[in-house]
């Protein structure tokens, strides 16, 4: 905890939400002096998309508001030409502390300080709006879009008022998605079964030179197995999955890792997904990272959603390689393409998510747009 | 209107303008400082702006001033103006201000002169020249100097700054990126491009061989296409007649037989 304390430079709350619980509790847990009280936004200077300089800042402090708008949106996979899983997103802050290489969040925020958002009980209620609407669906929650949902969680505690919420609607999943290892903080917490653990995960090669600050892949998997001790679902995303020299052997020993320590049926789905980014970040990559990196030095092309992305035989490869280790060991293995073309699914997968038995669940149509629902009723 | 002498303004914000100022025109001065006018005699007269800002004074010099232009302006009015002065001075000129711009314009104006014209012709934006953040234009001026050589267009130029410094910073090496002076700048980019994207390029070069080793009839013409991160055999027939329709069609049933690994 003092090292994710140290971390932070200085805490902001703004005067709105200065009395609220994830207030009181953070500043409880930062010194006096690292703590403001403001009427606005700090570095009311810095707009529109952050420079190098200026990202590398946000991360170093935390500004705690209220959000203004709605909470719960739609993946943004599920867009024309991608096969998509019916997976929700609620955002309940911006800016991850740890700092990845390939982040979208590069080109995504514009707002200069790592934001938690107070207001998370009218995220429940958009939420339980939802549910009491759709309680026989079988809606899946993630909070770890513009967020890691766990790495700042023993400061806020999120965790223990959404296990609480779900509690209630067994059919929902919450989903929360992190490459950290912090768990202990909720793992006593009582659930429904329909909490949701998943790691997003790589060889410790990849992690060393790309996804700085976050955990060791032994910490991450050992943290899979406390979650799995205590009842928890879990889940992986091998995503994105980078080329590099090697790449075969280190993803193969990444595989006989899972295999090894978790049997098929423990695992409701693994997600694939490479290497992918939109034009407009690789000069903020390129300033942070150098041109020694390998998310910097791929060799990416425009896709269809105009994402840049590795060669379409390429992806192929790399993926058919990872679904037929996966399936040398157990053909039950539920693998599934993250943000992928239909061209991709039916070369590598032998067909449509929606036709394989395994995964078909994850892509069953539902209620298209709730969140529709929501902002007409608030 | 308002004269002071030349000699008596204290400040002389010579940013090279790309146009030299008319010699017909008089000199203009602002809070006696220089701002158009720099080689006029030191005997003659300025016109003194009243605007209220420089930003101002300077729009009504130069109604419009390109990037290089305003690189210039900024590194010479760097240490006397403060942060908001610059911010307005590249308001006016339609940029928004920030410190990346700032780190770009300071590399724009320490690169070659003809480069920064170049740039200025080109219209080039601070997104186009971004790559020149990663280094020091002084070790590339052979690669910078090459690009107003050649007479680059402004959408070759601009992936040839880009794939030529990436190449630069992978490979550790100018060579790597330089261009013979026969070479014509759209040779250039697809030698730079294969050498930023070598797996690729390797790749789809197998495949053009293996499509060269098939033996296409006449009229029949088979070519490996790119579009983004897809690629596709691309076939061309030139018909004639129903007949010469249904031959073609089973001329190429046989190149299919014998395409072996080509998908």
């Amino acid at each position: 905890m003092s090292d994710l304390l140290n971390s932070f430079e200085h805490l902001y709350i703004h005067e709105d939400s200065w009395e609220s619980e994830v207030a009181l509790r953070l500043r409880s847990l930062f010194a006096q002096e690292k703590t403001s009280r403001v009427s606005q936004r700090p570095f009311p200077e810095t707009s529109g998309q952050l420079e190098a300089d200026e990202f590398d800042r946000s991360k170093k402090n935390i500004y705690v508001t209220t959000h203004k708008g709605a909470f719960f949106k739609q993946c943004p996979g599920a867009k024309p030409g991608l096969v998509c899983c019916n997976y929700f997103v609620l955002n309940l802050g911006l800016q991850c502390n740890m700092n990845c290489s390939y982040c979208y969040l590069q080109s995504y925020l514009n707002t200069p300080i790592l934001t938690i958002y107070s207001n998370i009980d009218q995220a429940l209620n958009e939420l339980k709006i939802l549910a009491d609407e759709h309680p026989e669906k079988h809606y899946r929650v993630g909070t770890g879009e513009t967020i890691d949902s766990l790495s700042l969680d023993p400061l806020t505690l999120y965790s223990h008022k959404l296990i609480n919420f779900f509690r209630a609607y067994p059919n929902w999943t919450l989903e929360l998605k992190t490459k950290s290892a912090s768990v202990d903080q909720f793992i006593d917490v009582e659930h429904a079964g329909n909490v949701l653990v998943s790691w997003s995960i790589n060889p410790q090669y990849i992690i060393e030179k790309e996804e700085h600050g976050t955990a060791p892949l032994q910490d991450r998997l050992d943290a899979a197995d406390r979650c799995l001790a205590k009842g928890f679902k879990i889940a992986f995303h091998m995503d994105p999955m980078i080329w590099h020299e090697g790449w075969r052997e280190n993803y193969s020993q990444l595989i006989d890792e899972i295999t090894s320590r978790f049997k098929s049926d423990q695992i409701p789905h693994i997600s694939l997904g490479t290497l992918r980014f939109v034009s407009e970040q690789k000069p903020i990559m390129r300033e942070r990272f150098g041109m020694k990196s390998l998310v910097t030095t791929a060799e990416m092309f425009p896709g269809r959603d105009s994402k840049l992305r590795y060669d379409s035989r390429l992806r192929n490869e790399m993926f058919d390689f990872v679904l037929q280790k996966f399936r040398q060991n157990d053909r039950a293995w539920r693998v599934a393409l993250c943000m992928e073309t239909p061209e991709s699914w039916v070369t590598t997968m032998d067909g449509s998510p929606r036709k394989d038995r395994r995964i078909a669940d994850l892509f069953k149509g539902l209620p298209k747009k709730p969140e529709d629902s929501i902002i007409n009723r608030l | 209107m308002d004269f002071l002498q030349l000699s008596e303004c204290q400040k002389d914000w010579n940013f090279s303008p790309q146009s030299p100022w008319p010699e017909a025109l008089p000199a203009y001065s602002w809070q006696g400082q220089v701002l158009a006018g720099f080689k006029h005699p030191t005997s003659s007269k300025t016109v003194v702006l009243s605007a209220t800002k420089l930003s101002e004074a300077l729009k009504a010099c130069y109604p419009s001033l390109s990037l290089s232009e305003l690189a210039r302006l900024a590194l010479r009015l760097k240490k006397s103006c403060t942060e908001t002065d610059l911010a307005e001075i590249f308001q006016i000129y339609g940029q928004r201000y920030h410190s990346g711009l700032f780190d770009i314009c300071e590399k724009i104006a320490t690169s070659p002169m003809s480069f920064q014209n170049w740039a200025a012709e080109r219209k080039l934006s601070p997104k186009d020249l971004s790559p020149l953040k990663l280094i020091e234009p002084a070790t590339l001026t052979p690669f910078l100097e090459a690009l107003a050589t050649k007479k680059a267009s402004s959408s070759t130029g601009k992936k040839i700054i880009e794939w030529g410094i990436e190449v630069f910073l992978i490979e550790e090496s100018l060579e790597a990126i330089l261009s013979p002076s026969e070479q014509s700048a759209e040779d250039w980019l697809t030698v730079l491009k294969s050498r930023r994207y070598p797996k690729s390029t390797e790749r789809d070069q197998s495949q053009t061989n293996k499509l060269h080793n098939l033996r296409w009839p006449k009229g029949i013409r088979g070519s490996w296409q790119r579009s983004g991160d897809q690629t596709h055999l691309n076939i061309s027939l030139n018909i004639s007649s129903t007949q010469d329709f249904e031959d073609k069609l089973q001329q190429l049933q046989k190149i299919s037989q014998n395409a072996g690994d080509l998908f």
